[in-house]
C-alpha cells in the first residue's frame, strides 16, 4: 500500500522569508490553467533523509535516516520556462505552476518492494531508460527535485528520472557534515542501482554533480569490488558533472574501477569557484572539476569536456552542464541514443548541427575542448 | 582555517626529522630496546633524507624497514625525542638508526617473513591518525611495541597525512587515496607467514582502516582468511552515523572490534565541531548503548588519565593502558569468552574509577 498525499497543509508561517529556504510543497492548493503548463515530470525519489517533521513543506530534511525511503514528486514546469532555468517562487511564497516548477503531488512507498514495482511499471512504460541523478553539496531536498525536473525537461530524457537524495545539509557551512552524510549514503546508493537493475529497465543512466559524484564513484567502485561495475551490463551514461573529488583520490577511485566499457564523461570548468573552495579546504589540491590537466585525467578512461569558456547564470560557474542552455541540450542530445548505441567515440558533427538548431542567445555560447582517451577535439559552436 | 589547538593536533615535533645527521655512540648498557619497524607507506620519499618519506601523496606503495632505540632511561607512555638542538644521543632519546628500503613488495614480503617467523607468527599493523608525520608514527609504534611488549612483527601503514603543513581535509583525502593499498599490505601479510593479523588504529587512521574491512567484506574476504586478530580502534575519528554504515557493511565481526573512546577528547570535539556539531566515535557518550549492536567492543576512557591536554591518545601515552593493551595483545591466539573479554573491561573500569590509571 502507499500514502498519497495530494497537497499537504500547513499555517502559513509569517516572516520576511529572505534566508534560503527549502520548501517544495505549497501549504495550499494554486490551480492554474492546463494551458499554462508546458510538462509534468514524475520523479522517482530514493533517499537517505529523515522525514521532515518540524517543516512539512520541505517534505525530507537534512537529517540522515539509517535507511532508504522512496517517493514520487509530481512535478509541473510553466509554459514561460526557459531552458536552463528553474523557475521558483521567492522566499515562501507560494509555487504558481503558471509561473513556477510546482511540486503537486507526493506520493510515499512503504519500502523497496514497492517502490520498484512502482518505477518498474514506469519504467516499463517509457522505453526502458532510467536516469539517476545525484545532487552536489549544500542543497536540500528541494533543490535536488527541481534540479532533475529542470534536466528532465530540458533535455527531453527519453526515460524515467529518478532523484537520488542524500542528507545534505543544505547549508553553506556544511561542509564536512555533508562529506558525512555522503559517505554514509554510499550503500545505499549502491542498492538503489541494483534495485533499477532489477527492473525490466535496459539501460540506466547516472548524472552526478559537485560531491554527488563522490557518492556516485564510491557506489561503482564497491560495484566493482563486488564484481557487478555494470550493473550486469545495465549501466548506460555516467555523467559526472563539476566533480568534488581530490584528483588523487579520483584516480585510485578509478584504478579500483577499472577502465570503464564506455568512457566516463568528465565535465569540468577552469572557473568554478564552489571548488576553488573545495580545494582550498583541501590543502590547496586540485578536484577533478577543476583541474588543468585534461589528458592525466583521459588516461584513467574517461572523457574529459572542459567547458571553462561556456557561460553560467550562475556567478559560482558550478552547474553550468544545466543551467547554461545549449549545454543542457546538447547532453540531451547526447543521452537521447541509447549509451549501448552510441559510437564508442565522441565526434563533432552532431554538436555543431545542435548549435544551429537552438537559436539561444549569445549568453549560450559555448567552445568545449574535448579530451578522449585517445585524443583531443576542440568544438567552438552554440549561440549565434 | 582550523582553530590553533587542533592543527597542532596529535603530535607535537618539529621539524619531522627522522634520521639524526651524526649519531653519538651510546653504550649498550644504555639502551633498552632495538625495534624493526616494517613499514608500507603511501607516503613519498622525501627529498630531504633525514625525513625519509614526506607528507605528499605517492601513487603507490613504498616498503621500508627502520631500526628505532629505545633508552634505558624511557618512561612508560613517553616519547622521548631529542629537541632540535641537542645530540642525537641514543641513551636519551628515541633514535632512528637505520632505515633500509625494499625494491618491491617479494622483497618486503621476504624481510617480513623472516621476522614474523621468528617471533610467533604474529604481525601487528598500525595505523597512525591526522596531522602525523612519518617520524611520528615510526616513533609511536615503537613506543607501542615498547611498553606493550608486543611480541610478533610492528608493521607501520603510514598513509600521506600533511602533518602541519595543510589540515584535516588534506589528510582526510589522503586516507580516502590510501584504503586500497592498506587493503594491498594486509592481503600481501597474509601470503606470509603470519598466522594472526593484529590492527591497532588510531584517530583517522580508524577510518582508513575501517574502510579496508569493508572492502575486503564486500570482497568476501573480512577475515583475511581467518588470520584477523584482533582489532583495536582508538579514539576513532568516524563520524557516528558513517562507523554504523560501515559496521553493517562489514557484518558483525566474529571477535568483536574494540573501541576505546573517552567523553573528553578534545582534538575529536573539533572535529565534531567541523562536522556539524555531529559526535564522532571516540567521543560518543552513548557508544556503550547505541554501538555495541554492531558487533564491538566499548571501552571508556573517560576517567583514564592521558599524556597530553588533548586526551586523544590514552591508549600509548597512558603508561597503564599501553601495557593493557599489551596484555590484551599477548593473549593465545584462541577467542577469549565474551564473558572473560567482560570480565577483564569490567575490571578496567573498575581501575579507571578507582584512579588507578
Amino acid at each position: 500500500m502507499k500514502t498519497t498525499i495530494a497537497i499537504i497543509l500547513f499555517a502559513l508561517l509569517t516572516g520576511c522569508g529572505t534566508a534560503p529556504t527549502h520548501d517544495l510543497l505549497n501549504t495550499v492548493a494554486v490551480d492554474a490553467p492546463a494551458a499554462d503548463i508546458a510538462a509534468t515530470h514524475e520523479i522517482f525519489v530514493a533517499t537517505t533523509r529523515q522525514r521532515a517533521e518540524k517543516d512539512r513543506r520541505q517534505v525530507f530534511d537534512g537529517d540522515r535516516s539509517p535507511e532508504t525511503s522512496f517517493a514520487r514528486v509530481d512535478m509541473t514546469v510553466p509554459k514561460l520556462h526557459e531552458v536552463g532555468k528553474i523557475e521558483r517562487a521567492k522566499g515562501r511564497a507560494p509555487s504558481d505552476p503558471a509561473k513556477d516548477f510546482t511540486a503537486r503531488r507526493v506520493t510515499f512507498y512503504r519500502d523497496a518492494g514497492v517502490f520498484e514495482k512502482a518505477v518498474g511499471a514506469d519504467i516499463a512504460k517509457r522505453g526502458d531508460r532510467v536516469l539517476v541523478f545525484v545532487h552536489g553539496f549544500n542543497n536540500g531536498f528541494d533543490d535536488g527535485v527541481y534540479r532533475i525536473a529542470q534536466i528532465a525537461h530540458d533535455t527531453g530524457y527519453p526515460g524515467t528520472p529518478v532523484l537520488f537524495s542524500w542528507a545534505s545539509a543544505g547549508k553553506v557551512t556544511g561542509y564536512v557534515y555533508d562529506k558525512e552524510s555522503a559517505n554514509a549514503a554510499r550503500d545505499d546508493l549502491e542498492e538503489t542501482l541494483k534495485l533499477l537493475a532489477n527492473t525490466r529497465a535496459k539501460s540506466i543512466d547516472i548524472i552526478a554533480h559537485s560531491m554527488g559524484t563522490w557518492v556516485t564513484m564510491e557506489a561503482l567502485r564497491q560495484l566493482a569490488i563486488e564484481g557487478n561495475r555494470d550493473l550486469g551490463g545495465k549501466l548506460g551514461y555516467v555523467v559526472l558533472a563539476s566533480p568534488d573529488i581530490d584528483v588523487d583520490v579520483f584516480k585510485k577511485q578509478m584504478i579500483r574501477y577499472g577502465r570503464p566499457g564506455k568512457p566516463f564523461g568528465i565535465l569540468l570548468s577552469g572557473d568554478d569557484r564552489a571548488l576553488k573552495l573545495s580545494s582550498i579546504i583541501s590543502g590547496s589540491k586540485p578536484r577533478v572539476g577543476d583541474y588543468g590537466d585534461a589528458a592525466d585525467l583521459a588516461q584513467y578512461g574517461v572523457t574529459v569536456f572542459d567547458l571553462s569558456n561556456s557561460k553560467s547564470s550562475d556567478r559560482l560557474n558550478h552547474a553550468k552542464f544545466a543551467d547554461n542552455p545549449f549545454l543542457v541540450q546538447l547532453i540531451g542530445e547526447r543521452l537521447a541514443v541509447p549509451a549501448g548505441l552510441a559510437p564508442a567515440e565522441v565526434d563533432a558533427e552532431p554538436i555543431d548541427t545542435l548549435g544551429r538548431g537552438i537559436g539561444q542567445t549569445v549568453d549560450s555560447m559555448a567552445e568545449i575542448v574535448v579530451t578522449t582517451p585517445l585524443r583531443v577535439l576542440k568544438i567552438a559552436t552554440g549561440g549565434e | 582555517m582550523l582553530p590553533a589547538a587542533f592543527a597542532a593536533g596529535c603530535a607535537g615535533h618539529r621539524p619531522e626529522e627522522l634520521l639524526g645527521s651524526a649519531m653519538v655512540t651510546a653504550s649498550v648498557g644504555d639502551i633498552s630496546g632495538n625495534h624493526g619497524i616494517f613499514v608500507a607507506t603511501t607516503r613519498k620519499r622525501s627529498d630531504d633524507p633525514s625525513k625519509v618519506f614526506d607528507g605528499e601523496r605517492s601513487a603507490t606503495l613504498s616498503f621500508a624497514r627502520v631500526n628505532v632505540t629505545v633508552p634505558k632511561s624511557h618512561e612508560a607512555g613517553k616519547i622521548e625525542r631529542k629537541r632540535r638542538v641537542s645530540s642525537n644521543d641514543p641513551s636519551k632519546y628515541f633514535m632512528a638508526s637505520e632505515v633500509a628500503g625494499y625494491g618491491d613488495e617479494t622483497k618486503f614480503l621476504l624481510a617480513v617473513n623472516a621476522d614474523t617467523a621468528a617471533r610467533g607468527g604474529r604481525v601487528m599493523v598500525f595505523v597512525h591518525g591526522y596531522n602525523t608525520g612519518f617520524d611520528d608514527a615510526v616513533y609511536r609504534l615503537t613506543q607501542i611495541v615498547h611498553d606493550s611488549g608486543y611480541p610478533g612483527t610492528p608493521l607501520l601503514f603510514s598513509w600521506a597525512s600533511g602533518a602541519s603543513t595543510t589540515g584535516y581535509v588534506y589528510d582526510k583525502e589522503s586516507a580516502a587515496a590510501a584504503r586500497d593499498q592498506l587493503e594491498e599490505t594486509l592481503r600481501l601479510l597474509t601470503r606470509g607467514s603470519a598466522r594472526r593479523i593484529d590492527i591497532v588504529a588510531h584517530s583517522m587512521g580508524t577510518w582508513v582502516t575501517m574502510e579496508a574491512l569493508r572492502q575486503l567484506a564486500i570482497k568476501g574476504n573480512p577475515t583475511l582468511g581467518g588470520k584477523l586478530g584482533d582489532v583495536v580502534l582508538a579514539s576513532p575519528d568516524i563520524d557516528v552515523d558513517v562507523f554504523k554504515s560501515q559496521m553493517q557493511r562489514y557484518g558483525k565481526p566474529a571477535k568483536p572490534f574494540i573501541v576505546l573512546l573517552s567523553d573528553d577528547d578534545r582534538a575529536l570535539r573539533l572535529s565534531g565541531l567541523i562536522a556539524g556539531s555531529q559526535p564522532r566515535v571516540g567521543d560518543y557518550k552513548d557508544a556503550a548503548q547505541d554501538l555495541t549492536r554492531y558487533g564491538v567492543t566499548v571501552v571508556d576512557l573517560s576517567g583514564a588519565k592521558a599524556g597530553d591536554s588533548l586526551n586523544h591518545t590514552k591508549f600509548a601515552d597512558n603508561p597503564e593502558l599501553v601495557k593493557l593493551l599489551g596484555t590484551r595483545l599477548r593473549e593465545d591466539d584462541g577467542y577469549a569468552s565474551d564473558r572473560e573479554v567482560g570480565d577483564r573491561i569490567d575490571a578496567i573500569n573498575r581501575q579507571i574509577k578507582a584512579g588507578l590509571m
